[in-house]
């Protein structure tokens, strides 16, 4: 478990210019390729040589990969436009603006002008343990390290758990799935559009992964419906510090309220599993009720049903709660301001 | 003397400058300032004796002003480089071929190598002192909790130092400030973590270790200084290096007491996770002596 932080050890560098150039290289080196995009979560891994791929296929020079696009009455964000691109997109702040909103509040200036989109929905999780090299079960091996009677875990999950309890980091993620969007991923056989939520997986799934990318697959763009463009958006994200810190957890939601009633609701939040969750019962159970803290305070309650404390992380429980109703019946202002 | 007729030089060598004393332990302004008074005395005495030797009276007769040293109330005086002309002329101690006996060996190897240069002055502090030189900061904080995130806020602050007497406002005020952010710095966020069975560190970066960024710096951020003069040394200042860090750290964490209640916490940082777990346990929920998780 000892790193060395000397050198990146050595691979073999492509940069290709289509994204065609791209899934040929994709597709010959199979799982000894390693895709990098802005290169905020490859180098982590590189530098601390807990990851040693023999190809690394740099994103940068495929242009078509980048961009913000009109689309079937939505956008279209290619999946290596930068998350400053995404914030300062003069649509996405006036109709998706829970996405600019979502991706401002991700790591610091200097990192979102270097990260990208697809990059932040498809970056492997923070465990410190996985990340500093531990051989887990997510890193091929056969126990948690964060899940003993003596694991430092508070930013861990509560949700979702199967041997891993890692919880993905994303603060784009949970506002892309409250505006239904959908990921176009390039695989041998062809383009795939899969809903925002299912590009996520949990460890019950494959405990190897984050996302239903496989050796060969690339994500290539995402693509915001007009169904969500505009409505009701709510966004919180809660960490420890105000710039430069993932999210002890985050909220997303968008809502159409028609006779002061919620006619329509898309719900998400990330951080407490290890994929973002959309909180599907809790939106059937609020439709047509009143948005107010009566009912953000049922469907927060509704929300941590099942939710499993770790040794540090219990207080994730009534902060999901709490969130939950906030991103329903707003933010109660204190009695005394 | 005005400024632009002064040349600073920084630890070089080079131009066979001594040593100056290290910056440390909040004793830098203390220290440095006596030893400048010390050797500007130095200067002023050689410059009243070569102005009474050649105009005639008393070494204390003359007063040094103006670029000048000339006698008391009108009447002849010589202008300084005309004084550091006859320091050459005359040698001896005015011009550093002779050494005062007490200074260390780093100085001696300096000024011998700058003596015949104009006048030269050197001294050691021997000042008396009774006891030892501290600063006093004391700091005030108020936050804002939010009690459904445990998220808080500082919304105001105020470090009021007892310094002695204020040498340079903007660099104390910074000083202040800037080490009272250290202390914040404790208080909401910074830690290192190990896993308690295996011994190793869990927070090996930055982004774990977490310093304070620049938006957790509270916006209303005050300072401010009794400015009363030390009496244990000449100019009357005290260093202000790492005082105002207890202060910025425990004002927070009282005033997050003072808004949660005692029992909450006992350590720091405290957290949005340490806050909630206690509100909605009711008692607090983490061991007091696990300073960093």
């Amino acid at each position: 478990m000892a790193v060395i932080r000397d050198v990146m050890p050595a691979f073999e560098l492509f940069q290709p210019a289509t994204i065609d150039d791209t899934m040929r290289l994709l597709g010959q080196y199979r799982e000894d390729a390693w895709v990098m995009a802005g290169g905020l979560d490859t180098f982590d891994w590189l530098k601390d040589r807990i990851k040693r791929p023999k190809v690394v296929v740099d994103l940068s020079q495929v242009k078509e990969l980048s961009g913000i696009r009109e689309a079937g009455g939505g956008l279209e964000i290619g999946a290596t436009t930068t998350l400053t691109e995404v914030v300062r997109h003069p649509i996405v702040r006036e109709k998706y603006s829970i996405l600019s909103t979502g991706a401002e509040a991700a790591a610091s200036p200097q990192i979102r002008n270097q990260g990208t989109i697809g990059g932040n929905v498809s970056q492997d999780t923070r465990c410190w343990y996985y990340r500093a090299g531990w051989p887990c079960y997510r890193a091929g091996g056969n126990t948690c390290f964060a899940d003993t009677p003596t694991a430092i875990n508070r930013e861990h999950a509560i949700l979702g758990a199967d041997r891993c309890v890692a919880v993905n980091p994303s603060d784009s993620a949970p506002a892309l799935i409250a505006l239904d969007a959908k990921f176009v991923v390039r695989t041998p056989k062809g383009e795939r559009v899969v809903d925002a939520e299912d590009y996520f997986i949990g460890p019950g799934t494959d405990i190897t992964r984050m996302n239903i990318l496989r050796p060969g697959d690339l994500l290539t763009a995402i693509r915001l419906p007009a169904d969500w463009a505009g409505t009701k958006f709510y966004f919180e994200k809660v960490r420890d510090r105000n710039v430069w810190d993932f999210p002890l957890m985050n909220v997303a939601s968008a809502m159409v309220i028609t006779d002061g009633k919620i006619e329509r609701i898309r719900l998400a939040l990330n951080a407490a599993a290890a994929r973002p969750l959309r909180l599907a019962a809790v939106e059937d159970a609020v439709r047509g009720k009143e948005p107010n803290a009566a009912t953000g305070e049922m469907a927060g309650r509704l929300a941590v049903q099942g939710a499993r404390a770790l040794r540090f992380n219990a207080y994730k429980i009534p902060l999901m709660r709490n969130l939950v109703k906030r991103a329903i019946g707003g933010v109660e202002k204190a009695a005394w301001a | 003397m005005p400024w632009e007729k002064c040349e600073i030089t920084w630890g070089n060598s080079a131009r066979n400058l001594p040593w100056a004393c290290p910056s440390g332990g909040s004793q830098t302004t203390h220290a440095m300032t006596r030893a400048a008074h010390a050797v500007a005395m130095d200067a002023r005495k050689k410059l009243q004796e070569i102005a009474a030797k050649d105009l005639g009276g008393k070494p204390e007769d003359y007063e040094v002003a103006n670029e000048r040293v000339f006698r008391r109330g009108g009447g002849p005086g010589m202008s300084l480089a005309q004084a550091a002309k006859r320091a050459i002329q005359l040698g001896g101690t005015y011009d550093g071929h002779e050494l005062p006996k007490d200074i260390n060996k780093f100085t001696v190897a300096s000024a011998t190598a700058l003596s015949g240069q104009g006048l030269l002055a050197v001294a050691k502090d021997s000042y008396p002192r009774d006891g030892v030189t501290h600063s006093y900061v004391a700091t005030f904080a108020e936050v804002e909790v939010d009690l459904e995130t445990g998220q808080y806020r500082i919304v105001d602050f105020l470090a009021y130092a007892d310094v002695g007497t204020v040498i340079h406002p903007n660099a104390l005020g910074g000083q202040i400030l800037g080490r009272s952010i250290l202390g914040i710095g404790h208080a909401i966020g910074q830690k290192w973590v190990y896993d308690q069975h295996y011994g190793l560190p869990l927070a090996k970066r930055f982004h774990h270790t977490k310093p304070p960024t620049i938006l957790d710096v509270p916006q209303n951020m005050q300072w401010a200084a009794v400015g009363i003069p030390d009496p244990e040394t000449p100019i009357g200042a005290r260093g202000i290096g790492e005082p105002p860090v207890g202060g910025g750290c425990a004002a927070i964490l009282n005033a997050l007491s003072d808004a949660l209640g005692d029992e909450v916490f006992r350590r720091a940082p405290v957290n949005a996770d340490t806050i909630l777990a206690s509100l909605e346990a009711g008692r607090p929920m983490q061991e007091p002596l696990t300073a960093h998780i």
